[in-house]
């Protein structure tokens, strides 16, 4: 075998070195990273007990999240904390500083809430806080407890410490040993008698307690109602039961005078009835049929197409001013993009062409008498009106361009901050001095979120009119415009 | 009286000049690095000497610390019921000190003797001498490039002597006491931060500068034929070792503080 070279050795290693160099500073600084991730709630604790930043935070013991951070504020320290995002806490949470083990790992325990109380989000403050117990505080409230104590013992001390008292107590604990065994045999002579008693009453309590317990506010407002009512009587009694006596007596009269009508409009009703449960009839057919259900749910589906067609379409407008090297000067342009669909668009615009119609004039100079040419070139307004398809980063447009048929292509990069263009049109050649389709050929990019600078070559068939362009152009969506178009006859969607 | 006092200043006069020394040396080391020409092909070989064979040993002590380590904190930890922090100490102990200074011990006996052993007997052999007749700088032929040597390949030792130690504390605590190996990488990797690998780096450094400087210098002033040789092998040993454990201490107390 062939002997390793010094360099290939020392390179060896080297590659191992930095291959555990990495590998530890992923490890250890992956903790770090979690860090962005979650969302972030606060709580106040007027003891923290030395909990620390990148301290865990566990729901039932697992963990869930991180202290963030651990401030002052107000002489109360308030800990941030960032949880998992799938964590859900609610408003009823509360949060308290535990420590596992006896080396005191703290951490901070959270208790999730429920439900009904409202979810806690991203910013909001933890408010049941579980202060840890202060063990100074605690040992100082013993120690004042413990004091009192010594002086009750001192005035018992003082009470009972003569040889009088001393026998006066024998004596009481003498007659209360005799009363207590007197006790004990009435009782268990008795025992059955008075377990039984006892047992009885025991369930009486008990149910009548439950039965109070479940109608507590039944119970509370019948009472209420029963005094009001009871008063009531009292003062209108006898003029109430004499009304209601003159009541039933007229009401007898009634049903007894309408007996048959009531009879036969029960009848009919029951007849209606019936045949609206059979289907039969307008109201029948309404109630049992399923297509007015089902038209209902049509046109409403309908609405939502239309109101989410609506919704996808999109307008922009642009403005943008080119510089053209050739013929010096410049053309301004504004479309207006109309965008139904993502991959779908129609460009509408008009464009202020510098060299749009030309002049020409001849003159004979005297002397020597040649011919000079003069042209004069005059802005046109002209227009373009293009269909663009998006397939991915490219799209294609045709349609008119600059008064002539056109065809055009896009390459959008960047997230579609980039565009490279290509179009060419005229190809009749109309334009003064041309031999060959206009072709331009550029790109764009936005420098701000609506400013773009473009630059290109323009016109590369013609070198009459062969050029570079630089220009600029801001273009942004308009919502209004769009609401506009949904007003006008139906966007035709799929 | 007046004979131990004398005896103190001459003790004081002979550890001022070699401390001068040194440290002129250490001057004309890096006046000498910054010059070119390069002695790559040179550095690439005390690398080799210094670091990759230097490794095996290290490698073999890193893990049974680890592994002695984890044994004995496991023991002590579990009386008051602590033993998965195991992991975290063996981690925090391993970057922070054990790496380093084991390491630099240990290349202070191997390649720290063998530096002051060769160029001790360069020098004996009157090949210093012969190198300056011939124009070249010992020092900027010999010298700097086991000091480079040393910056580099110390730290990067010590890195594998990191890693490797740990594994060993894993051995036992998961192997041998059959704790969870989750926990123990858990705890390694939550509670270790950058500074403590990096600044046990940044001590290996010194260690390694330290070892380069004073086993060059006890080589390179060695006087006194073969028994000259042997004394300046002993002493560049205990010299570094007794530099790299004082420096220790004031380093860690930069360090991390």
């Amino acid at each position: 075998m062939k002997e390793f070279s010094t360099e290939l050795k020392v390179g060896f290693f080297a590659l191992i070195v930095l291959a555990i160099l990495t590998f530890m500073t992923f490890k250890v600084g992956g903790l770090e990273w979690a860090k962005a991730k979650g969302y972030t709630l606060h709580a106040y604790f007027s003891n923290t007990a030395g909990l620390d930043e990148k301290t865990r935070v566990r729901i039932a013991g697992v963990d869930a999240g991180i202290v963030d951070s651990v401030r002052l504020s107000d002489g109360r320290a308030k800990v941030t904390l960032i949880m998992d995002p799938e964590v859900k806490i609610y408003r009823n949470a509360t949060a308290s500083i535990k420590a596992s083990g006896l080396l005191g790992d703290k951490y901070l325990a959270i208790s999730t809430g429920t439900p009904d109380a409202g979810l806690l989000k991203d910013g909001d403050t933890i408010n049941n806080v579980a202060e840890l117990v202060d063990f100074d505080a605690l040992a100082k409230n013993l120690s004042a407890v413990s004091e009192k104590f010594t002086i009750l013992a001192k005035s018992v001390n003082d009470v009972i410490g003569t040889d009088e008292a001393k026998d006066s107590l024998r004596q009481t604990i003498v007659n209360l040993r005799e009363i207590t065994s007197d006790l004990r045999q009435t009782i268990s002579v008795n025992d059955y008698k008075l377990r039984n008693a006892l047992d009885n009453i025991s369930d009486l309590t008990a149910s009548m307690s439950s039965l109070i317990e479940d109608n507590r506010e039944p119970i509370t407002s019948t009472i209420a109602n029963m005094k009001e009512f009871t008063g009531t009587l009292k003062t209108n009694g006898p003029e109430l039961v004499e009304n209601l006596n003159s009541a039933t007596r007229e009401l007898k009269a009634m049903v007894e005078e309408n007996r048959p009508v009531v009879k036969s409009a029960v009848t009919s009703m029951d007849k209606i009835v019936k045949q609206i449960d059979r289907g039969e009839g307008s109201l029948g057919k309404f109630v049992k049929d399923d297509r007015l259900y089902e038209s209902i749910n049509q046109a409403a589906e309908g609405v939502n197409r239309t109101i989410s067609a609506v919704d996808r379409f999109r307008t922009f407008l642009t403005f943008q001013a080119e510089y053209l090297t050739k013929p010096e000067d410049s053309k301004g342009a504004f479309y207006l993009t109309l965008q139904p669909r993502p991959d779908k668009y129609y460009i509408l615009g008009v464009v202020s062409d510098p060299v749009g119609s030309i002049k020409t004039k001849e003159t004979l100079t005297t002397p020597p008498g040649t011919l000079v040419t003069e042209e004069t070139y005059k802005d046109r307004v002209e227009f373009t009106a293009q269909f663009a398809k998006r397939f991915g980063n490219a799209a294609v447009r045709i349609g008119l361009t600059e008064n002539t048929f056109g065809i055009g292509g896009d390459y959008f990069f960047n997230d579609d901050r980039g565009r490279i263009t290509a179009d060419a049109w005229d190809f009749s050649n109309d334009e003064r001095h041309s031999k060959n389709p206009h072709v331009k050929v550029g790109v764009e990019h936005f420098i701000f979120r609506k400013i773009f600078l473009s630059a290109g070559a323009d016109n590369i068939f013609n070198s009459k009119w062969r050029g570079g362009y630089v220009g600029m152009g801001v273009r942004f969506e308009d919502e209004d415009i769009k609401y506009l178009f949904s007003t006008l006859p139906r966007i035709p969607t799929k | 009286m007046i004979k131990y006092v004398e005896l103190l200043g001459k003790k004081i006069i002979v550890f001022s000049e070699e401390f001068g020394r040194i440290l002129l040396l250490l001057l004309s080391t890096f006046k000498q690095m910054m010059l070119p020409p390069f002695e790559i092909k040179n550095t690439v070989k005390q690398m080799l000497e210094i670091g990759v064979k230097s490794l095996p040993v290290v490698l073999v002590t890193a893990i049974f610390t680890g592994m002695v380590f984890a044994l004995q904190t496991y023991t002590g930890f579990k009386r008051f019921g602590a033993a998965d922090m195991v992991g975290t100490v063996v981690a925090l102990s391993m970057t922070r000190e054990l790496g380093p200074v084991l390491t630099g011990l240990i290349v202070a006996g191997r390649a720290g003797a063998a530096m002051a052993a060769e160029l001790g007997t360069m020098r004996v052999t009157e090949q210093i001498d012969a190198l300056e007749t011939l124009a070249t700088n010992p020092v900027k032929y010999l010298i700097v490039p086991r000091f480079i040597s040393g910056i580099f390949m110390l730290p990067a030792v010590t890195i594998v002597a990191d890693i490797i130690g740990i594994a060993g504390g894993y051995v036992v605590t998961v192997g041998l006491f059959k704790t969870s190996s989750v926990v123990y990488w858990k705890r390694t990797w939550d509670y270790l931060e950058m500074g403590d690998i990096y600044n046990g780096l940044i001590k290996a450094c010194f260690f390694g500068a330290a070892i380069a400087l004073i086993s060059s210098y006890k080589g390179f002033y060695t006087s006194g034929g073969a028994e000259g040789v042997g004394k300046a092998t002993t002493g560049a040993v205990v010299l570094s070792s007794m530099t790299i454990l004082i420096s220790d201490y004031f380093l860690s107390n930069w360090l991390f503080r």
